[in-house]
């Protein structure tokens, strides 16, 4: 299930470095991307857009990345 | 899970026949011979080194070619040019992947190497191809090139892509084999996206990234290595002028994005041919770098079952440098 766009996990998601470096490269790769830009513009709505890239992306993946849901958000 | 495609060295005759019988293909190889296959279903880009059943191999008489396996429902071809590249991906197939081939050197190289992580919805499939080179004693007055069989038209400023559907009960995975880790060592950081750099920061310090080089008695050999959440992502060292204070890269460094140097490699023929023994999995598609072929010297080398061509760049998604990717089929769960 992926958590909905107000979900508070979401925040944590993208520090959760062990869960993420279980999980297939696009993941991988679309975290660390978005990892440096939350650290290079800090502000909310960089967050929310991050936020709302990463739910597109589960959406549109879900068959495949189904599995690294649990890990990321418990 | 599926029958690996067929990947090996043909004259382009051979080549000519397969792709008037109706196969799917992938080509590699001279433009002199790439230029003589006929319109079908088929991309292709020009490099004259390859990974073959025999080891790696330079050559300039034969082309290699991957078949596509039955298990492809349906492709479609286009090329893109360096402003279009960034809607790559809204023509993603719905269950498939990409293939992508840029010629080296043009536009559309440094756009997608800079840009290509912030297109949205690139992440969304796989992609993963590689830059079309030459023969290295002729860069400069021989020009990379890409091919669109369908079309029957070539580029050297045009990406081409072939966006391949796959049949429900599979997926596609890109992955990739680094034999490159981050030593232990200073951090490196940039201040802006680019190929060519100048200044750098060494442990959040200020330098002059050409003087930092030279007094490391640095071994241009050795990429830098970022840590993309366990994914180790490659930029390797194009050239030094200390006299312009300037280093140039074979992939651009990103600001905010920690670097390291890379701890050298004893023997990258066999850590590279133990890696292979060691996964188990059955690429329908490889590709490896030039410099890896180059510095290793694995021309007639064999360093294990996988096949593929010998490129001026990987690309899994991002452009890649030394590195092997690679691209499976696995049954959908």
């Amino acid at each position: 299930m992926i958590p909905s766009l107000q979900d508070p996990r979401w925040k944590r998601a993208f520090s959760n470095v062990p869960a993420i470096q279980k999980c297939s490269l696009s993941t991988r790769m679309l975290f660390a991307r978005i990892k440096v830009r939350l650290q290079l513009d800090t502000s909310d709505a960089t967050l929310q857009r991050a936020i709302s890239e990463v739910h597109d992306y589960f959406e549109k993946n879900y068959g495949a990345v189904k599995n690294e849901l649990p890990l990321i958000f418990g | 899970m599926t029958e690996t495609a067929q990947i090996s060295m043909m004259t382009s005759e051979q080549v000519s026949s397969l792709i008037q019988a109706g196969q799917r293909v992938w080509v590699a190889g001279d433009e002199a011979l790439l230029s003589t296959l006929p319109k079908g279903d088929w991309i292709g880009a020009t490099t004259p080194y390859f990974m073959t059943e025999e080891g790696g191999a330079h050559t300039q008489q034969s082309l290699q070619v991957t078949i596509l396996p039955k298990e492809v429902a349906k492709i479609s071809a286009r090329f893109y040019s360096a402003e279009e590249l960034c809607g790559l991906a809204a023509d993603y197939p719905a269950n498939g992947f990409a293939y992508i081939l840029i010629p080296a050197f043009s536009k559309a190289h440094s756009v997608f190497a800079q840009d290509c992580s912030n297109w949205p919805g690139v992440f969304d499939r796989p992609l993963i191809g590689w830059i079309a080179g030459v023969n290295v004693d002729q860069i400069g007055s021989a020009t990379p090139k890409v091919f669109n069989g369908l079309t029957g038209e070539s580029s050297a400023e045009k990406a081409v892509v072939m966006h391949v559907e796959l049949v429900s009960e599979l997926m596609a995975h890109a992955n990739i084999i680094n034999l490159f880790e981050p030593a232990a060592g200073d951090v490196l950081t940039f201040p802006a996206v680019g190929f060519d750099v100048t200044e750098c920061f060494v442990n959040g310090e200020a330098r002059n990234f050409s003087a930092y080089l030279t007094e490391h008695a640095y071994d241009t050999r050795l990429p830098l290595v970022a840590d993309y959440m366990g994914a180790h992502v490659n930029v390797s060292v194009r050239s030094v002028d200390a006299l312009a204070g300037k280093v140039s890269f074979y992939a651009p460094v990103f600001p905010g994005v920690e670097y390291k140097a890379a701890a050298p490699v004893a023997d990258y023929a066999t850590e590279f041919r133990n890696r292979l023994v060691d996964n188990h999995e059955n690429p329908v598609f490889t590709c490896n770098c030039i410099l890896n072929y180059l510095y290793a010297g694995l021309e007639g080398t064999k360093t294990g079952d996988w096949t593929g061509p010998i490129t001026f760049g990987e690309i899994a998604y991002m452009l890649l440098n030394q590195t092997l990717v690679y691209l499976t089929f696995e049954k959908a769960s």
